[in-house]
């Protein structure tokens, strides 16, 4: 997956878990392409899609 | 001297519950605008946001339809949703992707864990707040980041909410058991309890493929797909639950293997392209017409072979004529 932040920051990667235990604040965790587990908030997300454009 | 004229947000006012009621009366967004002195920009702000909520729909340019039961305290409580949400970002995943999710983990708690029955004067004690559960023997239900805690007599029941996203079951369902671990850990820590060893099951599991070809047909017609074992429990099903156009296997304890089965069947059909239901219809049709003509063939073969031997029988009398 290619995932792209409203900051900037550029992700290419498995997603692995969606966590909406808070619904307005959904938390998406990630397993980038160095193998880091990342997380962040989906409204932080600018653009997903499943390859790089 | 003047002072600024400070012009003051409506951001921080709710609005939310005036502007669904003037929906309700039949008011257009411009003339809310209007008559609550809100900008556009506003007006899109708390249309877009009782619209994601599901709170209204809308029907015609400028005309929006409500939904009937409201309850004002959700609609006090909205705040802005973002722009992305978690619906949105499994459509981006790949057909038959599986999203594992519903997890329940029951822990098995030791008969000789101290205080145990007297959990709840501890719980007081540390002052968390826990509700009385109904069920058979009783216990009680805690709020543990997020996520809903049965204590009983004999267990420790988990209700995970998260979705797990994976290539297969097997590997989806390690993610959130390697969650449910870390999550058992921190709640001894919470309640200042130690289990020892692990001991647990996955009393509740379901498996998803994420648009899934037969769901989406399914979807499509307004149908739903409930299939129940011959002992009378589901299995798998179709009904659209997550706007997904997921397939699901629910079976307690064979979800994983069920899932397994179901992926290896859809990525068999999707290789096999033209490997329709009608494809095999057709074949065993063409198979049994060749099974028809061959025995008519073989028919007319044991009629030559039969004529033959006649014809030979009537040679040896012809042949011994000759000799005498």
């Amino acid at each position: 997956m290619y995932i792209k932040l409203k900051g900037g920051r550029v992700y290419t990667g498995k997603v692995v878990k969606i966590d909406d235990r808070d619904e307005h604040h959904p938390l998406i965790s990630i397993v980038d392409q160095y193998g880091r587990d990342v997380a962040f908030d989906v409204s932080e997300i600018k653009l997903i899609q499943q390859e790089a454009a | 001297m003047k002072g600024k004229e400070v012009q003051i947000s409506t951001r921080e006012e709710n609005l939310y519950l005036f502007v669904f009621d003037l929906l309700k009366e039949g008011l257009r967004p411009s003339q809310i605008c209007k008559r609550l002195n809100l900008k556009k920009q506003a007006m899109q702000y708390y249309l877009s946001s009782l619209k994601q909520k599901g709170l209204i729909k809308k029907i015609g340019y400028g005309v929006w339809e409500t939904s009937t039961n409201i309850n004002p305290q959700e609609v006090q409580k909205t705040t802005r949703l973002t722009h992305i949400n978690p619906q949105q970002i499994c459509t981006s995943f790949a057909p038959d992707t599986v999203r594992a999710h519903a997890f329940q983990f029951t822990f098995e708690v030791p008969e000789n864990l101290r205080n145990w029955d007297k959990r709840k004067e501890i719980l007081q004690k540390l002052g968390i707040s826990f509700k009385e559960l109904k069920v058979f023997g009783g216990g009680e239900q805690i709020e543990f980041k997020g996520r809903k805690v049965w204590l009983t007599n004999k267990s420790i029941i988990i209700f995970e909410k998260a979705s797990y996203l994976a290539e297969t079951a097997e590997q989806a369902k390690s993610y959130a058991v390697a969650e449910a671990l870390e999550t058992i850990k921190a709640f001894e820590h919470h309640i200042q309890a130690n289990l020892g060893r692990y001991r647990f099951k996955v009393s509740r599991q379901h498996y998803a493929l994420i648009k899934n070809a037969l769901a989406k047909q399914y979807d499509k017609e307004g149908n739903k797909l409930y299939v129940a074992s011959e002992q009378g429990s589901f299995w798998f099903i179709i009904d659209n639950s997550f706007n997904l156009h997921e397939a699901e296997t629910i079976h307690p304890k064979t979800a994983v293997q069920d899932n397994k089965k179901i992926q290896d069947f859809f990525n068999g059909v999707k290789q096999l392209e033209g490997f329709t239901p009608q494809f095999v219809v057709n074949s065993l049709g063409i198979q049994a017409q060749n099974i028809e003509n061959y025995a008519v063939h073989l028919k007319s073969h044991v009629k030559s072979v039969q004529d033959l031997g006649a014809a030979v029988l009537e040679l040896v009398k012809v042949v011994k004529e000759l000799r005498q």
